[in-house]
């Protein structure tokens, strides 16, 4: 049964009609036999015969870690990354790697050096990124979750885009030893999954302490708080209709199991974005600097280390990522560091306080996980600007270190709508979420 | 119109900086599109609070301990060229 569960999927993922995978593991059909085994004996661990697959900037161990960029085209994961072996341990079979936006840098699925990532629901439209591949394989049904990582809405965006569950932690939940950073201060690992049950069993296994990624904390001591009230940003109500009858609907059923949702004006809203990408663009640009063509990259020759490095990093890497590199090149070089990144750490502190204040009245905040539903494949690209703004409404919990939740609503299209609370009530947020899909 | 916050020599200082051969229509374009963002991300100025120091959030530092890693030919087998055990590294030359 699970043995052909595997095989099954192995071959949708094969045929990858939407572009969602970058490697497949076939062994995974050996580990499906020998799983397949326990649960007889009734031996099989918590995840046994969840069919996995990974977001292709998390490492396994032997496997291709591309980041969806030449620069890492030929680059082989020495180790697994800690969410791996844990969810090794409790049998779960991870198939194959999925596509992503290039280093994670993109809303839409489209900056992958493999080539766009195709929405299930409709291949025309964009499957929202950057962890593309995993919303995409999770929505055609290829698998049953997939691991993918969140720096300012990557899991959120295409759960929402792709009509899934998404969830992104609180900083710190989830260990990310193994994972190709892209902004440290933000990036969160996280599970995709077409039912929420699956989403809460992913996450009970993949989160807790983890000696290697010194951010990480054992959060799950704090249990579900009872909540009572519900922030709605009033800035929220300007998304695309359809987006915001999505939304009305999430009130209604909060309302109904007695939870009061209040619209509340929230002015920092405005600034999210610039506080957001200044953060991103230091870190990014730091971060990036190891990728020389040298310490990584197997892709040519190298006579003159300075001159060949800018040549290799100038082929190997694409638009998006060069645009990041150099805008935190700029905004933190000393002449400009006090005008942007400075002034975006102290305005993300203020942002910081502002919500802690919310969080002292209301449980947790309602709002759309997109502003948008999903657009035309390339409709964007040209203009970089548009697509950073389509993230205004998923940032701010990774600005706040706060664990965050795209529900799925279908109608005809998907709509998704995020329930965002305080750091450290990951399930306080999930059993929220629950109530929206209750009834 | 936004104002223009860089320049395009500018584009090109910080392409050096970032170690990116850069070609004159990226330069330009790359120019266009960091002034309208940048434009955009001026608001941040609006938000005030320009002096407050920002300490980042506190480290939980512990002692590094040494281990023996097990794979290493997984992460020689990695390297662009090799000598061996060793990664060949082109010569540094001095400007």
């Amino acid at each position: 049964m699970l043995v052909k569960k595997v095989e099954q999927a192995l071959r949708l993922a094969e045929k990858d009609e939407f572009n969602a995978f970058i490697e497949l593991y076939p062994e995974a059909v050996e580990k499906a036999e020998e799983v397949e085994k326990k649960i007889e004996q009734g031996e099989g661990g918590k995840l046994a015969g969840l069919v996995i697959s990974v977001k292709n900037n998390i490492a396994v161990k032997g496997k291709k870690l591309t980041c969806a960029s030449k620069m890492l085209e030929h680059y082989t994961a020495p180790y697994d990354a800690t969410v791996i072996a844990k969810l090794r341990k409790e049998d779960a079979i991870i198939i194959g790697s999925n596509n992503m936006d290039e280093f994670a840098c993109g809303s839409d699925g489209t900056t992958s050096a493999f080539g766009p990532t195709k929405n299930p629901i409709n291949p025309s439209l964009v499957p929202g990124g950057s962890s593309s591949g995993c919303a995409a394989a999770v929505s055609a049904g290829i698998v049953d979750c997939a691991i993918g990582s969140d720096t300012g809405g990557s899991i959120r965006c295409p759960s929402a885009f792709c009509g899934v569950w998404g969830f992104k932690p609180s900083y710190g939940a989830v260990s990310r030893y193994g994972l190709g950073d892209m902004a440290m201060s933000l990036d969160q690992i996280g599970p995709i999954a077409r039912s929420l049950e699956v989403v809460e069993n992913v996450f009970s296994v993949i989160a807790g302490e983890d000696e290697k990624d010194q951010c990480t904390h054992n959060f799950r001591i704090e249990e579900k708080k009872e909540v009572k009230r519900v922030a709605v940003p009033k800035e929220a109500l300007k998304a695309e209709d359809e987006v915001v009858k999505g939304l009305e609907l999430a009130r209604e059923r909060l309302e109904l199991e007695g939870i009061a949702t209040e619209e509340v004006e929230i002015k920092e809203m405005r600034y999210l974005i610039p506080i957001y990408y200044l953060t991103v663009f230091a870190e990014f640009a730091s971060a990036m600097q190891r990728y020389d063509g040298l310490r990584y990259g197997k892709v040519g020759e190298m006579e003159d280390y300075a001159l060949d490095s800018a040549k290799i990093r100038a082929k190997c890497l694409g638009q998006e990522v060069k645009r990041r590199i150099m805008l935190g090149t700029f905004i933190t070089s000393k002449e400009q560091k006090n005008a942007w990144f400075r002034r975006a750490q102290v305005a993300r502190k203020a942002l910081k306080k502002r919500f802690d204040a919310l969080f002292q009245t209301y449980d947790a905040l309602l709002l759309p996980t997109m502003p948008t539903l999903p657009w035309k494949i390339g409709e964007k690209s040209q203009d970089p600007l548009s697509m950073y703004l389509s993230d205004v409404f998923t940032v701010l919990a990774n600005l706040i270190f706060a664990p965050a939740v795209n529900i799925p609503i279908m109608g005809k299209k998907p709509i998704g709508i995020q329930i965002i609370g305080q750091r450290g009530h990951d399930l306080t947020v999930l059993s929220l979420a629950r109530k929206v899909v209750e009834k | 119109m936004e104002k223009q916050v860089i320049n395009k020599d500018e584009v090109k200082h910080i392409a050096e900086l970032s170690r990116l051969e850069l070609s004159e229509e990226e330069l330009t374009r790359f120019k266009e599109q960091f002034n309208q963002i940048l434009s955009y991300f001026a608001e941040i100025r609006a938000m005030g609070g320009s002096d407050e120091r920002w300490d980042g959030e506190s480290n939980a530092v512990r002692e590094d301990e040494v281990e023996d890693f097990q794979d290493k030919e997984l992460i020689i087998q990695n390297f662009a060229e090799r000598k061996a055990r060793f990664l060949k590294a082109p010569k540094a030359k001095l400007k």
